[in-house]
């Protein structure tokens, strides 16, 4: 027994006690009379009521002497415990369960054992209250089935590695430094999983080596046990449960440390007491002692198998992953048709998407599903969508990705960006990402983006990764809708803007800078305290009114400024969304005029030339809202049947999230109260402001996705917590039917993504004959030719842009467009006629591709073209490869 | 441990000293070009790596995600801003991330709480 010097100063107390349910009504009186008649006085106590606000109630009217709390945590023992230390105030704080009532002295041995510094934790012992009786059958040494101390622990003071939860007590910096009590372990009412206090002890320890647990038998409670404690059903339950919860524990803790003491247990306690028990007048415990160790052993035996996980969460992901690898063989791509990759991609392909799907769903039916699982499914459903094309086509995909390419080298050969007509323009105006590329090729030694340009894609979404779960985690604790969410936002990502572009490198700011802002945005008072959509509390502003950090913001902010024209405005707009609740304007204020004079500052003194070139037609834009919404939507007209699928199926697929979002903003109030829906709807101003070219309404949804999926996917996985629709969640087949749902609704929207993203890639796709003819084109054609084409829908279109001039027949005029369709040669040398060099006119099946898909030029059809020119001498064919063919373009009565 | 900090903000002008596309100095380039000189500034200037203020939930997938940001930015912006004075050279816009870093890591002042 730890005596007490006279002279010694005592650590101040904190008593906490958790309850849950007015049925033990009078063991928790007796609980907290208990501890306000100690001899020496705790400072404070507090009850922390586990989501029970009739017992709130009731303990505010009828308990003086204390504090009441709500347990603003996940409902259960251990959240309850955690919201009793953080409102704690003293030095020590000491834990006494509602049902276990303390000797008067408890507090003073208590807090005597702290006058060692070594010591982070006291505990104390627990004898049993037999409401009835200690059963004849029930053993000593297993009376931590009622929660008590039992045979096997030392009998003195002594140094322990965890104590029993209804008594003991922790130095409260300690515990915060540790991080509490872990809330996927431990009791919620009724259900008899523990051992949350076990992992703790271990935490603390491991962390401070050299500290002492100790255990102080004469610091005592007693616990009642009642009647429905004293059965063979509880028994056997007890022992199981602990059994999962020892598994559970070794999984956090490894079972070295967490089995230690249940080895000596099971080595030296059982064995003596089986002795005991076959003695005669051993009072008939052998029974209960076999039964005891058989159900722990199977629980845990049944927790270290299954505790990972079930079976499909654990499977799912290496099984999807190698089903995925097996499908990427023998791909016939040049059987793609009009509905591009979803043509000619193996059943093994589908099938590890359905794979991956359903063990990501039964991930998210499990609670204790570890981060890194999900941060796994979520690498791997990425991985699928976004490397099969880079792992399958030959060539760079995409003719923007190789016109921003060209943009690059274009850089790395003169220094500058020159100045380039039409879409190239913008480029020299915003340079930062292509300045960015420079650098990375120039310091590696790389010779080209060229190199890279294809896994840009899977690169892309990789990064997004990180920042969307930053942000996921400001709306909620809640690890499935974090997860679920950032599934979400990848399966309904169709936009494609994550190429080698200056919007998937600004798009990647935009989003990291955002969830660094809405991280640090004040909680909403009308939620405070309360679970964002049903798990955990929204975290709130981490510290005071610095400025530090908008310093360190403004650095990403300004290369998203010098690098693409629309994202600092859309980051602008969000920022003013953000500023509407007066409460978060001292966060965000100062980020928005940062961000809103940086953007400025470039557009009005390096961005100038392009802005007042441009600065009509964006005056013009303002004041046609209607057709800047609806531009980039309609004109289907001459599309192929496919791509008018495909098209369908994207707007669906769009108009599928807004419209979950707003089931669950409307639905959901706490949802409401946090950013999500300023994050939503910020965007959508811009709708009406410009078109984009026409590529405005996709921009829209590309930025208002990471907050529309967050909200989306809450409706598919939380259930409204009315207590009807709680018990009606218990019913199997409301539960068969929840597990089913989900997985069958990510299904879905993965093939409606796959069909809008996939879907038009017989477009996107280029062959290396396509390559071949392109690079021999410039390799003969002298600076300063004319280069043709039906579109830019070739690889190399804009190579050495500075030194060529190019000419595509569909940005033609009206008149020649119809011309050419009339009559191809005389359409033909009318578009080239304006040019005085040499001029040469490369046709290729992309060119096609695109012509077919969109249904641009009507009347001409690149074949019969070729067989026209064919006959004319005008037309000499320098280069054909299988996908393309070079021609020059003589002037009339000129020859070779 | 600044010697360390120190050591690490240099790599990318050291890994310029390594045979041109050398698997290693691609690598090393792209390391610093992910954490130099955000590793150095973020310690210094997110408000939750101070005492007292340290979020513990969300502390570190913060620092990662802003560490990433800010260094990709600080090399787009300094390269943007040499090439408008035509004076961009790959061994300038790192040397001036790694100066940042390394002046970083020796002022005296707030570090990181343990």
């Amino acid at each position: 027994m730890t005596t007490i010097p006279r002279t010694a100063v005592l650590p101040s107390l904190s008593v906490v006690i958790c309850a849950y349910t007015t049925e033990r009504w009078e063991d928790l009186s007796a609980a907290v009379a208990s501890v306000r008649s100690q001899r020496h006085p705790a400072d404070e106590i507090l009850l922390v009521i586990d989501h029970c606000p009739e017992l709130a109630a009731r303990a505010r009217a009828e308990l003086d002497g204390l504090r009441v709390i709500p347990n603003r945590q996940r409902q259960g023992l251990s959240g309850a415990r955690n919201t009793g230390v953080e409102e704690a105030g003293c030095e020590v704080v000491a834990f006494l369960d509602d049902d276990a009532a303390a000797d008067p002295d408890w507090t003073a041995r208590l807090l005597a054992g702290y006058l060692d510094p070594r010591v982070l934790g006291v505990g104390g012992l627990v004898r049993p209250w037999w409401e009835t009786g200690r059963p004849a059958w029930f053993p000593r040494e297993f009376d931590w089935v009622v929660g008590c101390s039992y045979r096997g622990l030392p009998e003195q003071s002594a140094q322990i590695r965890n104590f029993i939860g209804a008594n003991m007590s922790f130095r409260r910096a300690e515990m915060v430094g540790a991080g509490g009590f872990r809330t996927d372990l431990g009791r919620v009412g009724t259900r008899p999983l523990g051992c949350e206090e076990t992992e703790l002890c271990l935490r603390m320890a491991a962390r401070n080596p050299g500290s002492v647990l100790r255990y102080e038998p004469s610091a005592a409670v007693r616990h009642h046990v009642p009647p429905a404690r004293t059965t063979w059903s509880y028994f056997r339950a007890r022992c199981y449960a602990e059994g999962l919860s020892k598994a559970a524990v070794a999984r956090y803790a490894g079972s070295g440390p967490a089995l230690a003491s249940e080895r000596g247990y099971l080595r030296s306690t059982i064995p003596s007491a089986l002795v005991r028990g076959l003695r005669p007048g051993g009072g008939g415990t052998v029974p209960a002692l076999v039964t005891g160790v058989a159900a722990t052993v199977l629980g845990y035996l049944r927790g270290r198998l299954t505790g990972r996980g079930s079976l499909p969460a654990r499977l799912g992901l290496p099984v999807a992953l190698l089903l995925w690898l097996l499908s990427l063989r023998g791909v016939n791509l040049s059987a793609m048709g009009d509905l591009g990759l979803v043509r000619v991609l193996p059943v093994t392909f589908w099938a590890a998407l359905a794979v991956l799907v359903l063990g990501f769903g039964a991930c998210l039916t499990d609670r204790r599903t570890p981060t890194r699982r999900y941060a796994g499914y979520l690498v791997g459903l990425i991985t699928m969508l976004h490397a099969t094309p880079a792992l399958l086509y030959p060539e760079l995909r995409y003719s923007w990705a190789w016109k921003h390419v060209a943009v690059t080298d274009a850089l790395m050969q003169h220094g500058t960006l020159p100045n380039g007509t039409g879409p190239l323009q913008v480029y020299r105006q915003w340079p930062g990402f292509f300045v960015l590329n420079e650098l990375i090729l120039r310091a590696t030694g790389l010779n080209s983006a060229l190199s890279y340009a294809a896994w840009a894609p899977l690169l892309t979404n990789l990064a997004l990764l990180a920042p969307l779960v930053l942000l996921y985690r400001s709306f909620t604790r809640s690890r499935r809708l974090v997860w679920g969410g950032a599934f979400l936002f990848f399966a309904c990502s169709w936009v494609g803007q994550d190429y080698y572009s200056p919007q998937a490198f600004a798009f990647v700011l935009y989003v990291c800078v955002v969830a660094v802002v809405v991280r640090r945005l004040p909680r909403a008072q009308a939620s405070a305290g309360r679970s964002v959509v049903g798990a955990g509390r929204i975290r709130g502003a981490a510290g005071g009114p610095r400025t530090r950090w908008v310093l360190l913001l403004m650095i990403p902010v300004a290369a998203m400024v010098c690098a693409h024209p629309l994202t600092p405005l859309m980051l602008v707009g969000t920022l003013v969304a953000l500023a509407i609740p007066r409460r978060n304007r001292r966060v965000v204020l100062p980020v928005l005029l940062g961000a809103t004079l940086l953007t400025a500052g470039w557009d009005l003194t390096v961005a100038r030339p392009y802005l007042s070139q441009n600065l009509h037609a964006v005056l013009i834009g303002l004041t046609q809202p209607g057709s800047n919404a609806t531009s980039g939507v309609l004109g289907l007209a001459g599309a192929s049947p496919g791509q008018v699928m495909v098209a369908w199926t994207d707007r669906g697929l769009t108009a599928l999230v807004f419209v979950f979002a707003a089931v669950a903003l409307l639905r959901r109030r706490s949802l409401r109260h946090t950013a999500v829906p300023l994050l939503v709807l910020a965007p959508l101003p811009w709708l009406l402001a410009n078109s984009y070219g026409g590529e405005m309404v996709f921009r829209v949804y590309l930025f208002a996705l990471p907050a529309a999926a967050f909200a989306a996917v809450t409706v598919l996985l939380v259930p409204r917590r009315t207590p009807a629709s709680r018990r009606a969640a218990r019913r199997p087949t409301v539960r068969a039917r929840r597990v089913l749902v989900l997985p069958a609704a990510l299904l879905a929207l993965l093939a409606a993504f796959s069909l809008a993203y996939y879907g038009k890639e017989e477009v996107n796709y280029f062959t290396p004959s396509e390559t071949t003819a392109a690079q021999w084109l410039y390799s003969h054609a002298p600076t300063g030719s004319l280069v043709m084409g039906a579109n830019d829908n070739f690889p190399y279109a804009y190579t050495d842009y500075g030194s060529y001039d190019r000419l595509w027949m569909d940005q033609q005029a009206l008149p020649d467009r119809q011309l050419l369709a009339a009559n191809p040669i005389a359409g033909l040398e009318t578009m080239a006629s304006g040019h005085g060099g040499d001029t040469f006119l490369i046709l290729t099946r992309s060119q096609q591709a695109e012509l077919t898909a969109t249904g641009a030029l009507p009347g001409t059809n690149l074949s019969r073209l070729e067989s026209t020119l064919a006959t004319d001498p005008h037309f000499p064919v320098l280069e054909r490869t299988a996908d393309a063919v070079v021609y020059q373009v003589l002037p009339e009565g000129g020859s070779r | 441990m600044t010697a360390v900090r120190v050591l690490l903000a240099l790599v990318g002008p050291i890994a310029l000293l390594l045979p041109v596309a050398a698997p290693l100095r691609i690598l090393l380039v792209l390391a610093a070009l992910l954490t130099v000189p955000g590793v150095e500034l973020v310690r210094r200037l997110a408000p939750e790596q101070g005492p007292g203020g340290r979020d513990r939930s969300g502390g570190r997938l913060r620092a990662v995600v802003l560490t990433v940001a800010v260094s990709l930015g600080f090399a787009a912006v300094t390269g943007t801003a040499l090439m408008l004075a035509g004076a961009f050279t790959p061994v300038r816009v790192l040397l001036t991330a790694a100066l940042a870093a390394v002046l970083l890591a020796l002022l005296p002042g707030r570090r990181a709480a343990p």
